[in-house]
């Protein structure tokens, strides 16, 4: 056997055991990375197996883990916005947004600490769907210190929560279904303000399905 | 053994090569573009530059870097005619772009003649011979894409007492005839309307 043929000898077994060896590290973590989630935006930990062991925000819901919860209500708060009916909200559409408009296809999905805007009236923000580089921009609006809220996710989903306690003098506008774009106005005397207070708050009327109470299409 | 490394040298290289023409072709893509509805010059704009990488005068396919991308329509001196805002898309596949350019504002408003406006109005009598004609007025009335949809709102003020409601309505025109497709109401859910354009509704608030 010659010198060469010894070299490709010896590196051929080595690329034998380098094979065996990276496959069977391919494989033995395999399970790890289906029982330990690390968020890439948070640093928070999901553990399937054990939900105790949580560090951070990861909230466990059924069909979606959220991450970056906790940031926001901390961003949000430190915003003098009162945050905890308006979080839950928050929470609430994107766990809606990830049932009705991705089928739950995602496992997690975060509300990005990264390039989150907030003032007391509006917050941009966006989510990372899985843990690839898929991105969604999130946009809400706040309403009576933080009672009402309508958050839009993506181009054409919307969630309109706590909608039900926002009193104006002379007409209430009430949400009839949370899980979508829905909306009762109890008018009294004049819609067209109603619909002017709801496109104040940045909303494009057409979006919603808005129904009049005790009212009648004179047209009709 | 140097003839070996300059083999090798030479392989490495060829597959170097061929990995980059593989590259490069892969990241190209045919876009078909069928002009149609007059005669106008196509421009393709790479996103965010101002010089165009392609101009069409007739129908005809482009090979475009995947990305995005504008076309913006040029007509030359019947220019005003068509709406020449600029019009975005995508390439990462393979894909044909049929171009119907919509009238431009100025040009639909000289559609909207004395007679076509009339004839909105007989389409719209079932609806507004509902409410006495001293209580309403038609506030505003045009037409959008090219001049077969038309769009307007209608002031209702039963009482002077308090202040007028604004209803909006759609209609669209099907062989020379004007149809209501969104009678008057004052929330339009657009969702509703799928084949409506939304830039006729979202005008209406």
């Amino acid at each position: 056997m010659t010198n060469q043929q010894k070299i490709a000898t010896i590196g051929l077994f080595i690329a034998t055991i380098a094979v065996i060896c990276g496959a069977w590290l391919l494989f033995s973590q395999k399970p790890n990375s289906a029982t330990y989630i690390t968020d890439r935006d948070t640093g928070e930990v999901y553990n399937n197996k054990v939900n105790t062991q949580q560090t951070g925000g990861g909230l466990d819901t059924t069909s979606v883990t959220l991450f970056g919860i906790q940031k926001f209500i901390a961003s949000v708060e430190s915003s003098g916005i009162p945050s905890t009916s308006f979080a839950t909200d928050v929470r609430d559409a994107i766990t809606k947004y990830s049932e009705i408009e991705l089928k739950n296809i995602y496992p997690t999905i975060t509300l990005r600490p990264q390039n989150m805007s907030v003032t007391k009236t509006r917050i941009s923000a966006e989510l990372r769907l899985g843990q690839d580089d898929k991105f969604v921009p999130v946009d809400i609006r706040i309403f009576g210190d933080g009672r009402g809220s309508l958050t839009k996710i993506g181009g054409a989903f919307y969630y309109v929560g706590g909608l039900a306690t926002l009193d104006q003098s002379l007409f209430t506008i009430s949400q009839s279904d949370f899980s979508g774009p829905n909306i009762t106005v109890d008018s009294f005397t004049y819609r067209e303000a109603a619909l002017n207070q709801l496109e104040n708050l940045g909303y494009a009327i057409p979006d919603l399905n808005i129904k009049f109470l005790n009212y009648e299409n004179p047209f009709k | 053994m140097k003839k070996r490394y300059i083999s090798l040298i030479i392989i490495a290289v060829a597959a170097i090569a061929v990995a980059s023409v593989w590259y490069y072709i892969s990241n190209r893509h045919t876009v078909v573009f069928s002009l149609t509805g007059g005669n106008y010059t196509l421009s393709i704009y790479p996103e965010g530059q101002k010089n165009s990488v392609a101009t069409l005068k007739s129908s005809g396919s482009v090979w475009l870097k995947n990305g995005g991308y504008s076309y913006v329509v040029d007509a030359g001196n019947d220019s005003s005619d068509f709406n020449n805002a600029a019009i975005d898309f995508t390439i990462e596949s393979d894909k044909t772009i049929t171009v119907y350019p919509n009238f431009s504002a100025s040009h639909l408003a000289s559609l909207l003649t004395g007679s076509e406006q009339q004839a909105i109005n007989a389409a719209l009598a079932p609806y507004l011979s509902r409410v006495a004609a001293s209580d309403y007025n038609i506030q505003s009335l045009d037409l959008y894409k090219r001049g077969q949809w038309a769009a307007g709102k209608i002031a209702y003020q039963p009482s002077t007492q308090e202040p007028a409601e604004i209803y909006r309505f759609v209609l669209s025109k099907n062989s020379d005839a004007w149809q209501v497709v969104i009678p008057p109401q004052i929330a339009i859910y657009s969702a509703q309307y799928p084949s409506v354009p939304r830039d006729a509704i979202d005008d209406l608030y």
